[in-house]
């Protein structure tokens, strides 16, 4: 014999969704708190198919694991994550409910098959909590993917300006060589009347072409003019 | 503890990749993406055995989902994934970025509802091959630290575990998890006798 309402009153007093199905899904039970949040009053749905009150649950992802469990099978769950909601329970925004669901078999009188218990919990709160958190660190995350694009860019800048300061450094070092040879060699130099070597800052006499290939990094090649070469070598 | 021949071997494969194949087709259904489930090897060993293979594993958090059940053999079904391969798994079913598993309760109820469907396959398989009603309580989620014990129930020198790889393909994702069948005092008998009963029926 197939238990009736009373059966069940049990389910009112838990503070979540319960629904008792036959084996051909004919509704047993609803509780109030299924009421309240689907707008189905209990009169309706009693003695209706679960199939026609909720016609999603005939999709075979929810209908053949309802099957399962009215054969006998183990019990099924349905989550949140996966299905969004089991029955459709709008809130007040029109949003749906979201709900994890357990629908475990209970053995009937012998010969009246197997009944489904359906406990639903409304974890719409909870999904916004999670939602708000992941929110947040997507924010969080992405601050700190900016700070980070920033610090490496500050990095760069800096690596640039150090390498063009270097850079003006070995030129400004270069140009102050230079201009210390043009000075050297601008002033007046002291020179042998006879030899013509050319005495150095330091009193020390060099040839004129060591001299002038030290301070202007000139280089010399010896000839012999033709008023020399007829001075020195008419002779042979 | 009886021992399974090599055509009851093959009778123990082929119930619980059927199990398998039933799962995936209805994980199919649910998430609309191909997911390739596939058992490369099931062993049957003593608890001894379980705890070394499971030592493998212990170098990470585990998620387990637990599904208990009673009747001729009676035990407790078991999917375990080391953590952060149960978390990719979910968020690729869920389509969306991953978070730590206990960052979201509704990421461990999805598992809990992945772990749920294989175990009620493969269980499913079991009652309706072997003609052996079993009743179940309800599937239990739990972690476990990579030092905690407690993944597998209380078992002693009788206990039986089958132990199968599975390996889930799905996308891009390739995550490995084992079914873990522990079968209580006597009961592991009474699977076989009734596996050697299916055979002779199909012979």
């Amino acid at each position: 014999m197939t238990p009736g309402a009373d059966a069940f009153e049990l389910l009112e007093h838990v503070p979540t969704g319960a629904v008792v199905l036959r084996d051909d899904f004919t509704v047993l039970f609803w509780n109030r708190m299924l009421e309240t949040w689907t707008g189905i009053p209990r009169e309706r749905a009693l003695g209706r198919s679960i199939l026609e009150l909720q016609p999603r649950l005939a999709e075979p992802r929810f209908r053949d694991r309802l099957d399962d469990v009215l054969r006998g099978g183990p019990p099924a769950v349905f989550s949140a994550k996966l299905h969004g909601h089991f029955l459709s329970a709008p809130l007040p925004s029109g949003e749906l409910r979201r709900q994890q669901t357990t629908v475990a078999g209970i053995p009937a009188d012998p010969g009246a098959g197997t009944l489904a218990l359906v406990i639903i919990e409304d974890v719409t709160e909870l999904t916004r909590s999670v939602d708000a958190y992941r929110a947040m660190r997507d924010k969080a995350l992405a601050e700190v993917e900016t700070r980070k694009a920033a610090e490496a860019e500050l990095l760069r800048s800096r690596e640039s300006l150090r390498a063009t300061v270097a850079e003006k450094e070995v030129l400004l070092e270069e140009l102050k060589e230079k201009v210390d040879k043009v000075a050297t060699l601008s002033g007046m130099l002291p020179i042998c009347a006879h030899c013509k070597k050319i005495r150095d800052d330091r009193g020390y006499w060099e040839r004129v072409e060591a001299f002038i290939s030290k301070h202007a990094g000139t280089a010399f090649s010896h000839g012999i003019c033709p008023e020399c070469y007829d001075k020195y070598y008419s002779h042979l | 503890m009886m021992a399974l021949d090599a055509l009851q071997a093959d009778a123990l494969r082929e119930i619980i990749n059927i199990g398998v194949g039933r799962a995936a087709s209805m994980l199919n259904s649910i998430v609309k993406a191909h997911i390739q489930l596939r058992i490369p090897e099931i062993q049957v060993v003593a608890p001894d055995g379980v705890r070394e293979l499971l030592a493998e594993r212990r170098r990470h958090r585990l998620s387990v989902v637990r599904l208990p059940f009673r009747g001729r053999f009676s035990g407790a079904a078991e999917l375990v994934f080391p953590e952060e391969s149960a978390a990719k798994l979910v968020s690729v079913l869920a389509s969306e970025d991953e978070l730590p598993l206990d960052a979201d309760g509704a990421r461990s109820a999805a598992l809990t509802e992945v772990g749920n469907i294989l175990l009620n396959g493969v269980m499913g398989s079991f009652a309706n091959l072997l003609k052996q009603p079993l009743r179940y309580a309800v599937p239990v989620y739990s972690e476990f630290g990579k030092d905690a014990g407690g993944v597998l129930p209380e078992m002693d020198a009788t206990t039986a575990v089958v132990f199968a790889q599975i390996h889930f393909h799905v996308h891009e994702l390739h995550v490995v998890g084992d079914i873990i069948l522990v079968f209580g005092t006597g009961s592991f008998d009474a699977l076989v006798e009734s596996i050697g009963a299916y055979v002779r029926e199909l012979s």
